[in-house]
């Protein structure tokens, strides 16, 4: 019997998308047996710099925590903000809320199936969910003013309201897109490439799920049944009042994260349809105080499009004296490291894209045999035929 | 019945704040009112565990001359929503590592090191840097109130 592990280092440059993120792989042959994560590479200081700036323009830091879900963090900063001030936004624009959060989990979604579409060498259905992401793109575009940066939420409010004409806009191309989303859902739950790339793959079971800590789509997949939206009841967004369906599949492997987030996605049509069908009329913003009491607290937990994100703030008067930010990838990235343990190299990729990270650092993997010292550079391409010469076998 | 506030006055002192349950405790018991928690998850859940830990929240208070830990809990179950808080000396911050009952707070205990030097007695894998950059000296805390750079 061999005890010859490697190691595998995995990232941390990636030119393409968010969080360059560096994690060893420690292999036995082409099987997995250990993960440690690094994650220092884009550590920016936001909460030290929140300490230092007025709610006002933290406001537009703690939109920039994230490219792709920043209402999510607008959301939640406002609503620990909310609390800690005491205050209330008006019933309309807690459903404007609804619309903003729900439309970025489409485009968040989307992002993921279609990266995941491309990672198993399924590059049209990459493209066409791409381009329809373009249009989801456009629709928030027309909602909040700005296509990706948006800063929609305000203390007290929301930055615009929508009209008629748009909403009508909305609803007509939503309804569109859900028939795509059906396609897609057949393609990923039929497609014999899906289904050998996916199914039994990253298997993480219940209770593991639970004692590392998921969250999120994730921890859905997994038949963890944990949705803010649902078990938070917040004064702060109206999910109390629109219907939805939470999504949770007990395969516990990779083909479940994708199949639950194109479930979500559906979902999230439903919700936006019946939010801007039932939209009570009113302001959409009331005078926020500039200041909050010393010493307040607020924590404002909201379901980002990769699960639980939280926003505990403490005042000091006009400023937060500390501003506690804690992701869904955070949350996530212990789990997951652990979901690869026991399954072989070649499915990295599967394993990695599942949870919603960053995934470009594929391009360019090292392997270096520990032992000799001597390293091998191979490409996120030869990765892939690498998994498809395993399964033609 | 299963009742958490006379479960939570069993593991310190207990307050009602808004939707939330909040419990002071003294730092060296930090691990064994984790431990009391996880056990009265279990008994009302159908699997092993029904506690999720969310995050630890440390914050810097030189004028008082300690750290606040603050950890998030939810119990699955029922969806109530518990924070422990506990203190510790700002001069020797030490607490137990609740990672052996608790294998999710690794990240989040080693984070809160990295940041704020609270050192966390029995934690598998504690290192710096973490999230700070790798030229930063290793009794540099940029979280802490007093870190000039």
């Amino acid at each position: 019997m061999s005890t010859f592990t490697m190691l595998l280092p995995f990232g941390p440059q990636h030119p393409m998308l968010h969080e360059p993120a560096h994690f060893k792989f420690e292999v036995d042959g082409e099987t997995v047996v250990n993960v440690t994560p690094y994650l220092n590479y884009v550590h920016r200081g936001i909460e030290k710099l929140l300490e230092n700036r007025t709610y006002v323009q933290g406001l537009y830091v703690a939109a920039r925590v994230c490219g792709i879900c920043n209402p999510s963090h607008t959301n939640a900063f406002v609503a620990a903000i909310e609390e800690a001030m005491g205050i209330e936004p008006p019933p309309r624009a807690k459903y404007l809320r609804v619309v903003t959060q729900e439309i970025h989990r489409i485009q968040s979604h989307l992002i993921l199936l279609a990266v995941a579409a491309e990672e198993m060498g399924f590059n049209s259905l990459f493209m066409l969910i791409w381009r329809d992401r373009e249009r989801i793109l456009r629709l928030i575009e027309g909602i909040t003013g700005g296509r990706v940066m948006q800063s929609y939420d305000r203390i007290g409010g929301v930055y615009r309201d929508i009209n008629d004409v748009l909403a009508e806009r909305v609803i007509k191309e939503l309804s569109e897109m859900r028939e795509r989303i059906i396609q897609y859902r057949k393609v990923f739950s039929e497609d014999p490439i899906v289904r050998r790339r996916t199914v039994d793959i990253g298997v993480l079971r219940t209770a593991e799920m639970v004692r590392l800590g998921g969250v999120g789509p994730f921890a859905r997949a997994s038949a963890v049944d944990y949705d803010v939206r649902r078990d938070h009841k917040s004064i702060h967004v109206a999910y109390d009042e629109v219907p939805f369906n939470v999504i949770t599949r007990d395969e516990c492997d990779v083909w479940a994260r994708l199949i639950a987030r194109v479930d979500e996605v559906l979902e999230c049509i439903n919700m936006i349809e019946y939010a801007l069908k039932h939209m009570p009329s009113g302001p959409i913003r009331y005078r926020a105080p500039r200041a909050a009491p010393k010493g307040a607290e607020g924590i404002g937990r909201v379901e980002a499009p990769r699960g639980e994100l939280i926003h505990h703030t403490i005042s000091d008067g006009q400023r937060p004296y500390r501003h506690r930010i804690r992701t869904p990838s955070f949350a996530n990235v212990f789990p997951a490291a652990k979901a690869h343990i026991g399954y072989s190299i070649a499915d990295i990729p599967m394993i990695y894209v599942s949870w919603d990270p960053c995934f470009s650092c594929l391009a360019r993997v090292t392997i270096v045999d520990v032992k000799s010292g001597t390293a091998k550079i191979v490409s996120g391409d030869e990765l892939r035929k690498e998994a498809r010469r395993r399964w033609e076998k | 019945m299963w009742d958490l506030q006379s479960l939570l006055s069993q593991i310190g002192e207990v307050r009602r704040v808004g939707w939330r349950w909040e419990v002071r405790v003294p730092p060296e018991k930090i691990s064994d009112s984790v431990s009391k928690l996880l056990k009265a998850a279990g008994m009302m859940a159908s699997g092993p565990q029904d506690l999720h830990f969310a995050t630890i929240v440390g914050i810097d208070k030189p004028d008082a001359g300690e750290i606040e830990l603050v950890y998030h809990f939810m119990f699955h179950k029922n969806k109530e929503y518990v924070l422990i808080r506990t203190s510790v000396k700002r001069d020797n911050p030490e607490v137990a590592s609740i990672t052996s009952v608790i294998p999710g707070a690794e990240m989040n205990e080693n984070e809160v090191y990295d940041l704020l030097g609270v050192r966390f007695i029995g934690h598998p894998n504690l290192r710096k840097p973490f999230m700070t950059p790798e030229n930063f000296r290793s009794d540099e805390f940029p979280l802490r109130k007093d870190w000039r750079r």
